[in-house]
This record gives structure tokens, sequence and C-alpha cells, in this order.
């Protein structure tokens, strides 16, 4: 396979991997405030 | 709910991946090299599609902003679109001239040329890479909404000037592909670069879903104090654990 054709293949599927990743971990860690904040403080 | 997936996220999602499959099949094994542009073809399977949703994200960016400015529709939910679909943009847009230069290095010998095709798009780039910044500029969420959406269209400017520019001036980019009488691409190539579209098209929606309601959840949160109740709990927790070790 052509080098240039694998480079732009592989940066541009992994970089839109890594920020999808981030979206998906950013959501996981808001949603799992949210739920700690609302069951409130803990004895 | 664990995150901000719901089923109808999840069917996006598993639609794009295949979509994306079946575009990266047929680009890299199942097309035949080009006659003029031999394996470097195979970039144009993606490389439009990719430039495409940059400037259809920016596009919904100036939509968002319009709707926010007008009084009739004015409500922080475009103002939030506004912004995610500016950072999805931003990442398409990156990604456009990433695989814009890596086709031209081959082609025409040069990683970069100033070329009004590419000095658009990277003037596109850094206007919404500035609209960004603009938004992080603290101030009531009012006038920072307001501020921002007079920011996100003067931005947009650019965009139909990044599309049209093949056609207002001698470029060395390449005109447009499908977009005219006689389509420059047939058959298998054809199909493969239409699925491209689909595919990266899914992966934008998928993405400003996702990152919409992650913008939402922790705008809610700051709004309700959220933050403020857990800083003071993990406060609690460790003078806790201070007192027991």
């Amino acid at each position: 396979m052509n080098g240039y054709v694998a480079a732009g293949y592989l940066v541009s599927l992994s970089t839109l991997a890594a920020y999808a990743g981030w979206v998906v971990r950013r959501g996981r860690q808001l949603a799992r405030d949210k739920r700690r904040a609302e069951a409130g403080p803990t004895p | 709910m664990k995150g901000t997936a719901t089923t109808l996220t999840r069917v996006l999602g598993f639609c794009a991946l295949v979509t994306l499959a079946g575009t990266v099949v047929l680009g890299l094994w199942t097309t035949p090299p080009d006659v003029v542009q031999g394996e470097l073809v195979r970039l144009i399977y993606i490389h439009p599609a990719i430039a495409t949703m940059g400037e259809v994200a920016f596009g919904v960016t100036a939509l968002a902003s319009l709707l926010y400015l007008w009084r009739r529709t004015r409500d922080r939910r475009w103002d939030l679109l506004a912004g995610v679909s500016a950072e999805v943009g931003v990442v398409f847009a990156s990604l456009t001239l990433v695989t814009g230069s890596i086709w031209g290095r081959p082609t025409w010998g040069v990683w970069w040329t100033w070329d009004a095709r590419l000095t658009t798009t990277a003037l596109l780039l850094a206007l919404f890479l500035g609209y960004l910044a603009l938004r992080r500029v603290p101030g009531e969420a009012g006038s920072r909404a307001t501020r921002s959406a007079i920011g996100g269209l003067v931005a947009a400017v650019d965009v139909p000037i990044v599309h049209y520019s093949v056609n207002w001036w001698r470029t060395l980019h390449q005109g447009s592909t499908l977009l005219r009488r006689k389509p420059l691409i047939h058959g298998v190539q054809l199909e493969a670069m239409l699925l491209g579209f689909v595919a990266f098209a899914l992966i934008y929606a998928w993405l400003v879903v996702h990152r919409y309601r992650v913008e939402d959840l922790a705008t809610r949160l700051e709004d309700r104090g959220f933050e403020t109740a857990l800083a003071e709990r993990r406060a609690e927790a460790d003078e806790l654990l201070e007192v027991v070790s």
C-alpha cells in the first residue's frame, strides 16, 4: 500500500477515534459526578 | 444512563462504523488505481468528505448563531449547538488540511502552497479556533452567547469563499469532482466516494449529538452549583481520611 495513502487514512481515523473517545469519557465522568452530587454527602 | 449514549446514538454510531468500514475496504482494496493519480486516488475517497463535513459543521454554527441572535428563537440550546458544531468542525477542518497536504506532497511536490483553496481553508480553521477561544472568555452567560453568535457569523463568511474558491480563482487545487454536469468519477470509485460522504456525515452527527449532551450536562452541573458541592464533599472525604489515618 502507498505510504501517503496509509498515512492519510491512519491520521484521519485515529484522530476521529481519539476525539470520540474523549467525548464519551467526558460524558461518563460528568454523568458520574451528577449522580454523586445528587446522592448528597456521605455519612 | 452511564454516560451520554442512548439507543438512538448507539444505532447512529453503529451505522457510522459500518459505513466507515465499507469506505475503507472500498477505498483501500476494492477500487482500482486511477489512470492519472495512481494509488493516491484512494485519498479522494475520504478527503472531500472530511472537507465537506467541516463546511457543514461551520454552516450549522452560523445557522444556530443566527437563531440565537433572532429574538423570537433565542434559546440557550442554539448557543450550545453553535459551540459544539464549531468544535467538531475544527477537527474536520484540521484533518482536511492534513489529508490534503499528504495528497499534495507526492502530487504537487510540496506539502503546502499558497493556493486559494488551501489558504482560505487555513484561514477558516484559524477563524474558528478564534471563535472557540472567544467562547471561553469569561462573562455573563447572555452577553457571552451573543458575542459568540456574532463571532460565529463573522467567521462563517469564509465558508462560501472556501467552497467557491476553485471557481473564483485560478487554483492548483482541482475543481469539484461530483458537483458538475458530468462527474469526473464513475462506477465503484463513485460508490466509494459517496459511501465516504455518508460515513463522515454520520460521524459528524454522532459527534455533535454526544458533544452537545456533554456540554449541556456540564452547563447544568455548573448552573446548579454541583461542582461546588462536589468539591466540598471531596474536601470532607480528605479530612475524614486524614483523621482515620
